[in-house]
């Protein structure tokens, strides 16, 4: 590319390129017209839709949120919504109740099934060798079929069903187990749990630093545990005397619902204007060296104008785009604050953690599992059971992949210091292990979450399925498009933000 | 199976070794006797055993379950058997089904060239293939014996029931008689296995081969033989009348293209066998691969769609087309890599990107009429123009890209004009494909399309610049936090509203498009992984030896990157396959809808499911598994992964 | 340098270029080149060439159908006796003939019909969309589809009614209502009018009972038969169905109520504000009730064409022909509706009677013999 005569280096320094063999402008406005292009794009499509509906007659909006939909859910906290906006909410709690419990069974079982089939035992690993592969090459969606067609075929629910009356029923309705919740005083004791947690890390520290000092093994974890417990099991009884934060918190919802909106968009703006100011300022500290400010190139440049136009943006959308934004945030403040003031109070002396054996009523011919256990019914059992078993299989390569990973030289020096097995692979093997399995566990997690929507197949529902139905009777289908991707977008950014916390806290072990 | 080399020890004179090491994981220890073998794995201590017990009932009784489920007298398999034409190829029209076996053979013919090319000549150890036949008899006759008594069937057939309504079985001793047949099969599998065992002693075993390849080609032969010797029975529908001839053997139309498939792999196997270690080996290999590339298209467009070719409109119109985009286009490109035209060359790389542009502005604004084809052609000149200054320098060099665009060109417009013939065939549905064929044809090109765009994101996500890294990061954690579910639920209802007037994609085709833009974030991710594992030095030198960062990309870093990600990549293929599933859900007749919605709504079949569901799942795992055992031999012969 | 480094470049121009050409198809601006049947990727019909752009846009359906040749008809491919795959792909039942009913009338062809199988979910979007041309997909005809869903319904071809069906043994018999029901696990299909009505009847009864939906009928039965399903419901026609071809030996069902808990007035839907298509539906349905009315059948059709009995049918067969060729049909149009499809008698004969569905007393007998299928004259 270089012209054949070799000028000096100050004469290329002097005399630029012209602009279009400019690298930073060429770098540049293939970026920006790329950027136009992207968006002259979604606006084409966007309007394109706009108009086609308005042709079809279609009306658009979120108003169905706030219609009676006429639709009884099968199950979840709410069987008979009053609106469309209540029906998606329960089928979010649906979604999310079985992404919680999918996880941490699917956990469990893929640990157990990986650490089988590393077994000396031959028909362990082979059983579990089989299971894997078995399951690992079959759509989850089949398999969910047919487990669905494997609880159709249990035996019909009578008065007095088994295997454990009373405590644990199952039958082609499903699996019914003890129910434990959240009582009159939870919130109040979880202040109490707050407090020991405070209490107990103080104690811990001051447990690690003598083991530190003295070489003894002071148990600074086991301490921290024996204070929260300690502070649980006094709180059990002595919660009510946190009542007074009811009260307290109403007066803060009255406080934050009386901030006037300007003085919201005001701050958001200064917010914007603060951070793009604290970043460009991080962007020139980083090039200052001992011998002064390095020289900033055009991209700086570039990188630092963007910053600014981005806080510029903030600002245009606080004040002219969503001048509404600023008292909405206001709004969902003071009612936030409102719900809680609303989970204390004087009356509240209740146990904080309550729990039910399940029973089964019979109203006219049918006997059935009553509200009062934890209920499985048939669609949820099969796309729980389908979902567990299916990740867990992954989870149990990645478990038995973590451990053949850490070296064997690692097994070898620990015996060789004369640990015993359980101490090694507390000490040596298990934290080695998470720092490679954690980031695909995330990943399965966030798997598992998206999974359940397949629960569309059996009939529970989940979000996906209520929406569905909400759209084949009210024709939104993109107002309801948008809320399923905002929805399943935050799961995945808590899921990822949990695996993060984990993995940059196991890293930090590393040297 | 009179292959010269079968029972070779490991190194042979003519220097292909069989290199069992790839195939096998390591059990190169001395086999022990029974009984020691027996104490060391099960029952080595107390809670060992306790395990063992445990387990084995666990097996067994799952073992028991599923034959009493599959063979119930419940079951209806003729449900599946009848619509076994339906659940592949769903309503392909019968006289025309010889297209279905061309294309078949093709992909067969080409995967036993490239066996014949590629593959190492590998053997599995003699313990071991004496150990998989005497696991299988030993597994017939446990099932056999875990099986409960047949039903005794009542005058209707029908299984007779008690006063209680339930089933009447036969005594466990006449159960057994009648399974005879089986207990001869298990017998045979297990004196074939124990005689290998027995024939040769402990160290032979282990290092005496069997080469995996006809070993593979005689079981094949073995299937097929049973088309021509067992009575699988013949079921049919035809002229709305169902066919049940459950004495006879598969119909001709079933067991010769078969035969002719079997054949056709061992011929190919042969030939590329032939062409190995001559001086056209490296032209072949490259042959095939593009066949490869090729072949999806070739088969779906030209093979199966059976175009009607309209020759007046390709005399005047199409012919005339392509030879002008071959002939200018090649001109055009000639005179780009003159060596000394310098910025000029660029300019008119350029101009033609701008004029490409420009004529789908003018198409959207309906200011003049152009042939897509031509704007497609454009666009792709105005690509390989700007590719052209790699190209300057002597005529053969020059020649090399002209070549090449010639080449490309030609192909691009036989297919897009075949595309766009209407098809011949008379179809009842708007989807010719249907059933198994729509499953693979969404896997095949999600897998194409994807690809590229995958690349793409990824180059992006990595790239320095801020614009496309923010740009490409938001698209493929958006795309990777949604459920495909709903993907697909916004393809194949919305898609259509979102496009230009007058344009629109049948079902399978938008959701192939959303499919691929999905498939897309996480072939982003796997490739991202393997760019990241090319060194710094790499680029380091790339710049010192002065190249454009195009080029660095495109011959330093992509090509060792990508090496890195095959094993991931076939991994993204598995999934992609298996989610093809969920077609089923949002109503597209894939081999999963067929199974689970089609039959079971048949008056004859009302409600038939399981057994459909079960079939289903069968076929699933043999693909998935036979790809994900590949996956594990190339990660191992690509070496990475290895620590 | 080497051939084989040709054949390389070869190869990655290829993959960027089929890539590129498989995204988009040719288009017409010479009207010769027909738009394809979407089933390929890349064969996307053709954008506006400027010529083409008015012409579409008026709503002009009829018009863009007998350009295209086919008709693209959305059924559902899985329910029984209505739209049934058979193991040769083909599809059998009466929506599916009432597809070749409009299609026979449009093109003189009852074969010239594409089938576009739709889940009930999807259905009203596959013709906003434009996928389908027209629904016969046992679609109820209610007010909101009519306005607010933006559909057009054309002349109910089969009543139906929702009804209930459980065991015997549970102690239902067929005076049984929705009052009998409290404490039932009830399951139906989800996504249809059938889930909002038992609903809303077991309010009104004041019993309380557990509605599971499920995907689809087929799970739904094999549930009842299991019996994690007390009872199920969907229409009537679907129940008498499934009660003829899988109740099993051990049990005994009862369908109920004997007055169905809702109508259901089943028939085709199309996009609203288009009358010229919409007119050609609607007639096409009507040309086999008449047919009915006046003893035009499937058999006698070319003898009634060569004599008609009056002059309404004369009409109706083609025999002055104004009244199909101002539709923008062929004069004959309706005669090779019956001769090709049948009236409506032998389209329900064919594929309901199998299923155990009687026209006689029921809403779906002709006017003259007491039930609802009436037809407006043809003059």
């Amino acid at each position: 590319m270089s012209d054949s005569s070799s000028p000096t280096l100050a004469a290329t320094q002097s005399q630029r390129p012209p602009f279009y063999r400019d690298a930073v402008v060429v770098k540049w406005l293939t970026q920006v017209a790329t950027l136009l292009l992207v968006l002259a794009a979604l606006f084409f499509l966007t309007t394109r839709a706009g108009q086609e509906l308005a042709a079809k007659n279609i009306s658009t909006g979120y108003e169905f949120l706030g219609v009676n939909p006429g639709l009884d859910l099968s199950e979840g906290i709410d069987t008979d919504p009053a609106t469309g906006g209540r029906a998606l909410w329960v089928g979010m709690v649906n979604t999310i109740r079985l992404a919680i419990a999918g996880i941490m069974a699917a956990t469990a079982l893929g640990v157990i099934v990986g650490v089988g089939r590393l077994s000396g035992n031959w028909i362990v690993s082979k059983l579990s060798s089989l299971y894997i592969e078995l399951v690992r090459n079959v759509p989850l969606l089949v398999q969910i079929f047919l487990i669905f067609a494997v609880i159709a075929a249990l035996p019909r629910a009578v008065e007095d069903q088994g295997p454990i009356h009373g405590w644990i029923h199952l039958s082609n309705k499903g699996l019914s187990v003890p129910r434990v919740f959240p009582g009159d005083g939870f919130y109040q004791w979880l202040v109490f749990l707050g407090i020991g947690a405070v209490v107990g890390r103080y104690v811990a520290r001051r447990r690690r630093r003598s083991q530190e000092l003295t070489g003894r093994d002071a148990y600074p974890v086991l301490w921290l545990l024996a204070v929260v417990a300690a502070f649980g099991m006094a709180g059990w009884w002595l919660h009510p005397v946190f009542g007074w934060l009811g009260p307290v918190f109403a007066v803060v919802a009255d406080a934050v619902g009386a901030v006037p909106p300007g003085a919201v968009q005001a701050a958001i703006s200064l917010g914007a204007l603060a951070a793009a100011g604290w970043w460009i300022k991080r962007f020139v500290d980083s090039h200052r060296t001992p011998a002064g400010l390095a020289k900033l190139t055009d991209d700086d440049y570039f990188r630092m104008i963007f910053a600014g136009v981005g806080a510029g943006l903030v600002i245009v959308t606080v004040f002219v785009v969503w001048p509404g934004l600023a008292s909405w945030v206001v709004n969902s403040g003071r009612d936030l604050f409102e719900v809680v003031s609303d989970k204390f109070g004087n009356g509240r002396s209740g146990p904080p953690i309550d729990g039910h054996r399940p029973d089964i009523q019979k109203l006219g011919n049918f006997p059935n599992y009553g509200p009062a256990g934890l209920n499985f019914t048939q669609g949820m059992a099969a796309v729980y059971f389908g979902v567990v078993l299916y990740t867990a299989a992954f989870i149990a390569e990645i478990v038995r992949g973590g451990i053949l990973a850490v070296p064997r030289g690692q097994t070898e020096a620990a015996q060789a210091v004369g640990l015993r097995r359980v101490t090694m692979l507390r000490r040596v093997i298990l934290p080695q292990a998470f720092r490679i399995i954690m980031p695909p566990l995330g990943n399965q997690y966030l798997n598992l979450t998206k999974n359940t929507s397949l629960a569309i197949a059996v009939g529970y529902s989940d979000l996906v399925q209520v929406g569905q139905t909400l759209f084949s009777q009210t024709g939104k289908s993109i107002e309801i498009f948008s809320i399923w991707m905002l929805f399943y977008l935050a799961c995945s950014l808590s899921i990822s933000a949990i695996v993060n916390f984990f993995n940059v806290r196991l890293r930090l072990v590393e040297r | 199976m009179a292959d010269p080399h079968f029972g070779l020890e490991r190194h042979d004179p003519e220097g292909f070794s069989l290199t069992a090491a790839v195939d096998s994981a390591p059990p190169d220890e001395p086999s022990l006797p029974v009984g020691e073998w027996l104490r060391k794995n099960l029952f080595s201590s107390p809670f060992n055993t306790v395990l063992t017990l445990v387990f084995t009932v666990v097996a067994l009784a799952g073992l028991r379950g599923l034959l009493n489920f599959a063979f119930s007298e419940e079951r209806n398999w003729d449900a599946v058997r009848v619509n076994l034409r339906l659940l592949f190829t769903q309503a392909y029209p019968e006289d025309q089904y010889i297209r279905v076996w061309v294309s078949v053979g093709i992909v067969v013919a080409l995967s036993g060239l490239s066996l014949g090319l590629w593959a190492r000549l590998s053997g599995v150890p003699v313990a071991r293939v004496a150990m998989w036949s005497m696991t299988a008899g030993g597994l017939i006759a446990l099932g056999v014996v875990l099986r409960e008594p047949s039903a005794v069937s009542g005058p209707d057939g029908d299984p007779m029931r008690d006063a209680a309504g339930e089933v009447i079985r036969q005594s466990f001793g006449a159960a057994m008689g009648d399974r005879i047949w089986w207990w001869l099969a298990a017998a045979v599998l297990f004196g074939v296995g124990a005689g290998l065992w027995r024939g040769f002693e402990d160290e032979r075993r282990r290092h005496t081969y069997v080469p995996t390849i006809p070993l593979v080609f005689g079981s094949l032969g073995v299937v097929v033989a049973t088309l021509w010797l067992y009575r699988w029975g013949h079921y049919a529908f035809t002229g709305n009348e169902f066919v049940y001839e459950p004495d006879r053997t598969a119909a001709l139309s079933t067991k010769l293209p078969w035969t002719v498939m079997w054949l056709l792999l061992m011929a190919s196997w042969a030939a590329g066998r032939q062409g190995r270690g001559t001086p056209a080996e490296g032209r072949l290999k490259v042959l095939v691969n593009l066949a490869w590339l090729l072949s999806p298209f070739i088969l779906f467009w030209v093979v199966l769609r059976d175009p009607a070719i309209d020759w007046a409109h390709v005399w005047s119109t199409d012919l005339p087309m392509a030879a002008g985009f071959v002939i200018g286009g090649g001109a055009v490109l000639y005179g780009l890599t003159r060596p000394g035209i310098g910025e000029v060359g660029r300019v008119i790389a350029v101009g033609l990107l701008a004029f490409a542009g420009f004529n789908w502005v003018a198409a959207f604004a309906g200011w003049y009429p152009m042939l897509q084809k031509a704007r497609f052609g454009f666009l792709l000149l105005a690509l390989a123009a700007l590719l052209a200054p790699n190209f300057t320098g002597e005529r053969a060099q020059r020649l090399r890209l002209v070549w090449g665009w010639a080449g490309a060109m030609t192909v691009v417009q036989y297919l897009v004009t075949m595309a766009n013939t209407e098809s011949t065939l008379n179809t009842p549905t708007s989807e010719f494909l249907g059933g198994f064929s729509v499953t693979l044809f969404v896997a095949v090109f999600t897998l194409i399309f994807s690809f590229p765009l995958g690349v793409l994101l990824a180059l992006g996500r990595t790239s320095k610049l801020p614009i496309f890294r923010v740009l490409s990061t938001a698209y493929i954690e958006a795309m990777r936090g949604i459920p495909l579910i709903t993907v697909l639920f916004f393809f194949a209802n919305m898609l259509n509203l979102f496009l230009p007037q007058n344009m629109e994609l049948g079902s399978v085709a938008a959701v192939t498009v959303g499919f691929s833009l999905f498939a897309a974030a996480y072939l982003a991710e796997n490739v991202r992984g393997g760019l990241q594992a090319v060194g710094r030095s790499q680029y380091e030198a790339s710049d010192a030896v002065g190249l454009t960062t195009v080029q660095r990309t495109m011959f330093i870093v992509l090509p060792q990157g990508l090496r890195v990600s095959i094993p991931p990549l076939v991994g993204q293929v598995i999934s992609t396959f298996k989610e093809t599933s969920l077609l089923a859900v949002i109503g597209i007749f894939d081999f999963l809808f067929l199974a689970n919605r089609a039959i079971p709504s048949q008056s004859e079949f009302l409600g038939v499911k399981r057994e459909g569901l079960l079939f289903v799942s069968i076929v699933y795992w043999i693909f998935a598994f036979s790809m994900s055992k590949y996956s594990q031999r190339l990660e191992r012969r690509l070496g990475v992964g290895e620590r | 340098m080497t051939k084989t480094s040709i054949l390389r470049l070869v190869a990655a121009l290829l993959t960027v270029t089929l890539v590129a050409a498989a995204c988009g198809g040719d288009d017409g601006d010479d009207p010769a080149a027909e738009p394809v049947a979407t089933t390929t990727a890349a064969a996307a019909a053709p954008e506006p060439a400027t010529d083409t752009v008015e012409t579409t846009q008026g709503g002009d359906l009829l018009g863009t159908i007998q350009n295209r040749g086919t008709l693209n008809c959305g059924v559902s491919g899985a329910a029984v006796a209505f739209s049934m795959t058979q193991p040769d792909g083909s599809q059998q039942g009466f929506d599916a003939d009432y597809c070749r009913v409009v299609a026979a009338a449009i093109f003189g062809d009852a074969d010239a019909v594409n089938f576009v199988p739709l889940t009930a979910a999807e259905r009203f979007t596959a013709v906003q969309t434009g996928q389908v041309d027209l629904l016969m997909r046992n679609t109820t005809w209610t007010q909101s589809r009519d306005t607010d869903v933006g559909m057009d319904f054309g002349p109910t071809t089969y009543y139906d009614g929702q009804q209930l069906m459980a065991r015997v043994s549970d102690g239902y018999s067929n005076s049984s209502g929705v009052s009998d029901i409290a404490g039932a696990v009830v399951c139906t299909n989800a996504g249809t009018t059938t889930e909002k009505n038992i609903a809303d009847a077991s309010e009104a009864a004041g019993v309380d009972i557990t509605l599971n939906t499920f995907e689809d009928f087929d799970i739904v039965t094999d549930n009842f038969i299991s019996g994690a399903c007390d009872i199920i419901t969907t229409d009537g026609s679907g129940l008498v169905g499934r009660k003829a071809n899988q109740e099993p030996d051990d049990q005994d069902w009862v369908i109920f109520p004997a007055t169905p808990i809702s109508k259901e007035p089943l028939g085709p839907t199309y996009g609203q504000n288009d009358s010229a298509f919409a007119d050609v539906v609607n007639w096409a349905v009507y040309a086999t009730i008449i047919a009915d009315e006046k003893g035009i059948t499937l058999a006698n059709v070319d003898a009634m064409a060569a004599n008609p009995p009056d002059a309404e049918a004369g009409r109706l067969l083609g025999g002055e022909g104004e009244l199909q060729s101002v539709m923008g049909l062929d004069a004959d149009a309706f005669m090779q509706v019956i001769k090709q499809v049948g009236n409506y008698n032998d389209i329900y004969e064919r594929n309901l009677g199998p299923v155990g569905l009687t026209r006689e007393g029921s809403a779906n007998a002709g006017w003259q013999d007491g039930g609802l299928i009436y037809a407006p004259p043809a003059r």
